[in-house]
């Protein structure tokens, strides 16, 4: 697992209203439906998002199949990433 | 002409229509009435839809007087809201996030006979009814298709009424434990009073455009937007999907949105949005908030930060379909912190504990009265009794008044939790986690969160200290028992839970 991964999957575990571990995430994983992550968890969590890997989620990023499934999420953020560097 | 003077009649408040009537005065508007995502209906389609549904589901023979809609936020939704009271029988919507064992005790306890669902909710639908003893037909509204479960058929309790209009329209769900469920009977007068003293609180017009962004099934989503809006034959905008600030804003934007009605959760995140004045928002007249506490500090840097926008703070109770009172822009600043007055046809009053009327200034409990308060809760007289008393609502909310008959609330009498605008009833939760085999005792509290004011946590004292049982089993088995929202943030296991002198739990 890489480390972008690990901090992700952090994330996620903190926000998540169900106790998860981190091997349960996988790509197809449903933030909401699998986890419970609701409206307003799904902003926090963006927040949270934001300031470990100190980047910036635009709203047009925020369509909802982006950010409720794990693999989408994780290949948002290395994109993120990339383009800061 | 003779049209326009009927509905001229009509907006100046008739209270003998059914909720049909609603529709039916608008079966010849052309003019969209709901739009949601890609698609819109006028209010001609929306009209002729139902009564089409409806013929369908008469020819079933549909013994239940009780229909229930398991949907998500949809034209859809709005149809099969229709659909039901064209069949002149009630409504009951049950929230998607329920859990299997929430929708049978539902299905159970309401009678239902029938639920309206889609194809997305069919598969959950029939998972979960599974093995279920009573006869329960899913209709497809996708494909007209019905789907028969279960054998025997429910029993069936009678409603009588001497006018149709006392007739029960809605079924709304309140506090649900098992042993005890509190589902609140709104009639037809009930709503319909409702939504002509919200019309005339806020001034609302056809020309007004309203965005839903609650559960369509909240009391306050129900009457105030969804059914006031049709009412003046105006547009309704459904959001797709989860609330998010952005979303909002572009959808204020481009649809030219006048009002709109949130949970103070919703605000704040408004308020911390970045790109908040990266928008137009210039059309929206009203932001409508209530269902939890809104910090004073919050609500003046939301006031300062959308001058154009007028705040109403409004206070109300599924019980009462449900606005009572409104705080009008105008005052938002000089009575900061208020709920406001109540809106016309409601009347209010503040008790204390023996009945009398309190002084300025001196706490009591909220008592209302009108047209707009509830039947009684379905089946359960004991409940009703200990609520309505003399014709009067006894909302276990507490307040006083100011010099000039504005209501600060200041408390609540009863355990309930409001946790992002959603009523949570402990005793639910109590409930349940009571029937996890290492729990021994338990009492939920809500403890106070930023973001959505409070949020459920349960104290357990275990049967044995040595069962190994983790916080995570515990969160996790209500997880797959309740909705999402109700299981508890976090357990703290306890030694012991404090009781009163007669074994009652001390939650505080």
């Amino acid at each position: 697992m890489s480390e972008i991964e690990v901090r992700l999957k952090k994330v996620i575990v903190k926000n998540s209203r169900k106790e998860i571990l981190d091997n349960e995430i996988a790509d197809n994983s449903s933030l909401t439906a699998d986890f419970g992550v609701d409206s307003l968890q799904m902003i926090e969590m963006i927040v949270d998002i934001e300031s470990e890997f100190d980047i910036t989620i635009d709203d047009e990023d925020t369509e909802m199949d982006v950010l409720t499934k794990y693999g989408p999420l994780k290949e948002l953020i290395i994109k993120k990433i990339s383009q800061k560097q | 002409m003779e049209r326009k003077r009927n509905k001229h009649k009509l907006y100046g408040g008739r209270q003998d229509m059914l909720i049909k009537d609603i529709l039916i005065m608008h079966k010849d508007n052309c003019k969209v009435a709901i739009k949601y995502l890609n698609t819109e209906t006028t209010y001609r389609q929306l009209y002729s839809l139902s009564r089409a549904k409806a013929e369908l589901l008469k020819e079933k023979k549909i013994h239940s007087n009780n229909i229930g809609i398991f949907l998500p936020n949809s034209i859809q939704y709005a149809v099969a809201y229709f659909t039901i009271s064209f069949l002149e029988k009630v409504i009951v919507p049950i929230g998607i996030q329920a859990k299997k064992a929430e929708i049978t005790s539902t299905a159970e306890y309401c009678e239902l006979s029938v639920i309206i669902t889609d194809t997305q909710y069919m598969e959950i639908l029939t998972t979960y009814f599974e093995g279920f003893k009573y006869k329960v037909v899913v209709f497809n509204m996708d494909d007209n298709c019905f789907y028969e479960i279960g054998m025997e058929e429910l029993a069936i309790t009678e409603e009588h009424n001497n006018c149709v209009e006392n007739k029960t329209a809605i079924m709304l769900h309140t506090s649900g434990t098992t042993s005890n469920p509190k589902r609140v009977m709104l009639t037809h007068k009930n709503l319909v009073t409702n939504v002509l003293s919200n019309i005339k609180s806020l001034k609302l017009t056809k020309h007004d455009k309203v965005l839903i962004a609650l559960p369509m099934f909240f009391g306050y989503c129900n009457t105030a937007q969804f059914l006031t809006h049709i009412y003046i034959g105006a547009l309704i905008v459904i959001m797709d999907g989860m609330f998010m600030p952005n979303k909002f804003f572009r959808m204020v934007q481009d649809e030219r949105i006048t009002n709109f009605t949130g949970v103070p959760s919703m605000l704040l995140t408004l308020l911390n949005y970045r790109n908040k004045y990266k928008y137009d928002i210039y059309s929206l007249r009203y932001i409508c908030f209530g269902g939890g506490n809104m910090p004073i500090e919050k609500l003046k840097l939301l006031l300062s930060a959308f001058p154009s926008v007028g705040f109403v703070q409004t206070y109300g109770q599924t019980e009462a379909s449900p606005r009572v009172t409104a705080l009008l822009p105008e005052y938002a600043l000089s009575k900061i912190g208020s709920v406001g007055r109540p809106i016309p046809n409601v009347n209010v009053r503040i008790v204390n504990q023996n009945g009398s009327d309190v002084g300025i200034g001196e706490m009591g409990e909220i008592i209302v009265q009108g047209e707009n308060v509830m039947k009684g809760y379905y089946k359960n007289a004991e409940e009703t009794l200990k609520v309505i008393k003399d014709g009067w609502l006894y909302t276990g909310d507490l307040a006083v008044y100011d010099n000039e008959g504005y209501i600060y609330l200041v408390g609540r009498k009863k355990n309930m939790i409001i946790s992002g605008g959603i009523n949570i009833y402990p005793e639910e939760i109590e409930e349940l986690l009571m029937c996890h085999p290492s729990v021994k005792e338990v009492c939920i509290v809500g403890e106070e969160q930023e973001l959505l004011g409070e949020t459920p946590i349960a104290k357990i004292v275990l049967r044995d200290d040595e069962s190994g049982v983790s916080e995570g089993e515990l969160k996790n088995y209500c997880m797959d028992n309740l909705a999402n929202y109700k299981v508890p943030s976090r357990v703290e296991f306890v030694k012991e839970i404090p009781k009163t002198a007669t074994g009652k739990i001390k939650r505080y």
